[in-house]
């Protein structure tokens, strides 16, 4: 019996990444960006969007129901050898 | 931030003439794989709905596709502006003085070179196919007298007027430090 709550740990993982990637990115346009409107307005484009969906992933990964497990091997499965 | 009228290492009396970035086309190209990957997942779901519907009811199935449709449409927003900021920030700058080619790589990737506009011995331009002839937009290669230095400003627009532009500067330039020596042209 597996607890899918493993899954949690894997999409905590790869938010982590995706907001040392938003990190690294706001860096660059800040740094290196043509100062002006359109570069401050990407970056919020860029900041809203990239939060929104986080924000949208977690309300649905709330609502999902942990405590089920994965049964790799089920009890009524038919034996392999007999 | 990139200031114009404040460049890097900047010389007395220089100006800024021409600011270039890709063609917007190169952005359509983005967007487009883009909204591809994003609309993908609902084809791949309306395909286990048919085949493995008791999969997407039970609860590990439903967390494994939160979970996995999560990550994905992370992952594909991340490519889209990772994407655009590369071509956000490839910029060719023509000033009085210079040619500044800056081009980012990825996230750890930035080489930024420039070269004495005086020394532009010669540019040519390349427009391929439909799209680019139909939009103008091309490549410009700039060359330099003697060495093997040559820049390349990839798919731009009007290339042909960039092009006439920085012989037009280089050739100004070079009557200007003609003058400033004395020396005749």
């Amino acid at each position: 019996m597996i607890p899918i709550n493993i899954l949690l740990f894997v999409f905590l993982f790869f938010m982590l990444l995706v907001l040392l990637f938003t990190f690294f990115n706001v860096y660059h346009l800040v740094r290196y960006g043509r100062s002006g409107a359109a570069t401050i307005l990407l970056l919020f484009l860029y900041l809203i969007v990239i939060f929104s969906m986080i924000a949208v992933s977690l309300l649905f990964i709330a609502e999902v129901d942990w405590s089920a497990t994965v049964d790799l091997l089920p009890r009524n499965a038919p034996p392999l050898f007999q | 931030m990139l200031h114009l009228d404040n460049l890097p290492r900047s010389r007395p009396g220089e100006t800024p003439m021409i600011f270039l970035r890709g063609h917007w086309i190169l952005v359509l190209k983005i967007l487009f794989i883009t909204l591809i990957a994003l609309a993908a997942p609902t084809a791949v779901l309306w395909l286990f709905s048919y085949t493995a519907p008791a999969l997407l009811r039970a609860p590990a199935g439903n967390a494994i596709v939160t979970v996995f449709l999560s990550i994905y449409y992370l992952a594909t927003v991340s490519f889209f502006f990772q994407e655009f900021i590369d071509y956000y920030l490839d910029t060719w700058i023509v000033t009085t003085e210079r040619v500044i080619d800056i081009n980012q790589r990825g996230l750890f990737n930035r080489t930024a070179a420039e070269m004495h506009i005086a020394l532009v011995q010669d540019a040519t331009t390349e427009v391929r196919g439909m799209l680019g002839t139909f939009l103008d937009y091309g490549h410009v290669f700039v060359q330099t007298a003697g060495e093997e230095k040559r820049f390349e400003f990839k798919n731009v627009p009007h290339p042909e007027e960039v092009r006439n532009a920085i012989l037009r500067l280089a050739e100004a330039d070079r009557a200007r430090e003609h003058h400033e020596l004395g020396t005749p042209n």
